[in-house]
């Protein structure tokens, strides 16, 4: 890479180059980051879907940060209700969700799928970054 | 003035990769610089950007290069070496599925940042160190200076201790540390920067024949440079705001042990 002389190989060129609009773009980036943050704290959207192509009874669980800030440990908890009863209960436990950013995880309850099933969030924890 | 040739521009960036790789391998494996580069604020993450773009100013200007090199060489030499980083941090993580194309860029970003900035480093050392000894033989034709020691002790300090600083362990020996362990441990960095620095016939390294005031001043130095450093990657690393000023105190000292090591050892290798 060393060149006392003025002149630069194309390669030399193209990497310089690059690495110049790489700094400036990340930079840059970084500096309207900045001044976008308004010290919001995570805030979490969380979907489910029933997943019929796994085994078992499988909920697909999505987990969105839409907040300025990255949660950590993540504490999701469900209760499954089958005919208005709460039959079985679990949590999904997630060491991070960046902002901006979904996690996707998955839970398996031990019950058969009835029609009535109704699946509930019963709690959302998380900690600061 | 000739053109360096293209077949020695690609020899030169594939020892600077394998550099980088060499030196950044344990923190491209880490979860927590992972983390790291997600949770860091972006003041945080453009700090780290300015304090590694110095670092390879100061190493490229003390010991990458020729001395006679111009400003303006150094600073291409330095943008070159950070391009060769991003591309390998990115690949790397991409090839171990740290990132996929499905992340949000603030998430890629990040991850990238953090890792390719130590990978910079690794890559210009591995470029200016690793090459044949007639390459570098006129490099070393420099005078030894104040400046040249601090900033190559930084980078070797830089270096050593970022493999572990953001690990849980630095936390976990600090809050395991009395008073007397501590103290311990700050004895056994100045005596093993002692032993590097004075005693082993390190390439570069002195005697204990200089006289106690240059050796003890020597240590000195060497250990407020490991702190410095110390304090500057556990900032970085989250490990400051949310602790006391004994938690604080006890991680630097627990961390400026690799990073003494690297601060003298590191220096002579890499100078």
């Amino acid at each position: 890479m060393e060149n006392n002389g003025n002149k630069h190989n194309i390669l030399e060129k193209v990497t310089f180059y690059l690495g110049l609009f790489i700094l400036l773009l990340l930079v840059s980036y970084l500096i309207f980051d900045f001044n976008k943050q308004k010290d919001l704290p995570a805030k979490l959207e969380i979907v489910t879907t029933y997943m019929p192509s796994m085994p078992n009874y499988t909920y697909k669980v999505e987990t969105t940060n839409t907040g300025h800030e990255t949660a950590s440990s993540v504490h999701i908890g469900f209760d499954l209700y089958q005919k208005g009863q709460m039959v079985e209960k679990t949590v999904l436990s997630l060491d991070y969700v960046p902002r901006e950013s979904t996690e996707e995880g998955w839970i398996i309850f031990r019950k058969t799928r009835m029609p009535s099933d109704s699946l509930v969030i019963t709690s959302v924890s998380f900690l600061g970054p | 003035m000739q053109k360096t040739q293209i077949s020695e521009t690609t020899k030169e960036y594939g020892r600077g990769i394998v550099g980088g790789l060499l030196f950044s391998l344990p923190l491209l494996y880490t979860m927590e610089v992972w983390w790291t580069g997600f949770i860091a604020s972006p003041e945080k993450l453009l700090a780290f950007i300015l304090f590694t773009f110095l670092l390879l100013l100061g190493y490229n200007r003390h010991a990458g290069m020729k001395p006679e090199t111009s400003f303006r060489e150094i600073l291409y030499e330095s943008v070159e070496d950070i391009a060769l980083a991003f591309v390998v941090a990115f690949i790397f993580l991409l090839l171990i599925s740290r990132i996929t194309l499905s992340m949000s860029f603030d998430e890629i970003a990040g991850k990238v940042i953090v890792e390719s900035m130590i990978v910079a480093i690794g890559v210009s050392v591995g470029s200016a160190q690793l090459g044949e000894k007639q390459e570098n033989g006129d490099k070393k034709a420099r005078d030894n200076g104040f400046l040249q020691m601090g900033v190559l002790a930084i980078c070797g300090a830089a270096l050593i201790s970022s493999s572990v600083a953001p690990t849980e362990e630095i936390l976990q020996i600090a809050i395991k540390s009395n008073g007397l362990e501590l103290l311990f441990m700050i004895l056994v960095s100045l005596f093993i920067s002692a032993v590097i620095l004075f005693y082993s016939d390190f390439k570069g390294a002195g005697t204990l024949d200089s006289g106690f005031k240059n050796v003890s001043t020597n240590l000195v130095i060497h250990y407020f440079i490991a702190l410095i450093v110390s304090l500057i990657m556990l900032w970085f690393f989250g490990r400051i705001s949310c602790y006391g000023l004994s938690m604080v105190v006890a991680q630097t000292i627990v961390l400026a042990i690799p990073a003494s090591i690297g601060a003298s050892a590191g220096r002579l290798l890499i100078g």
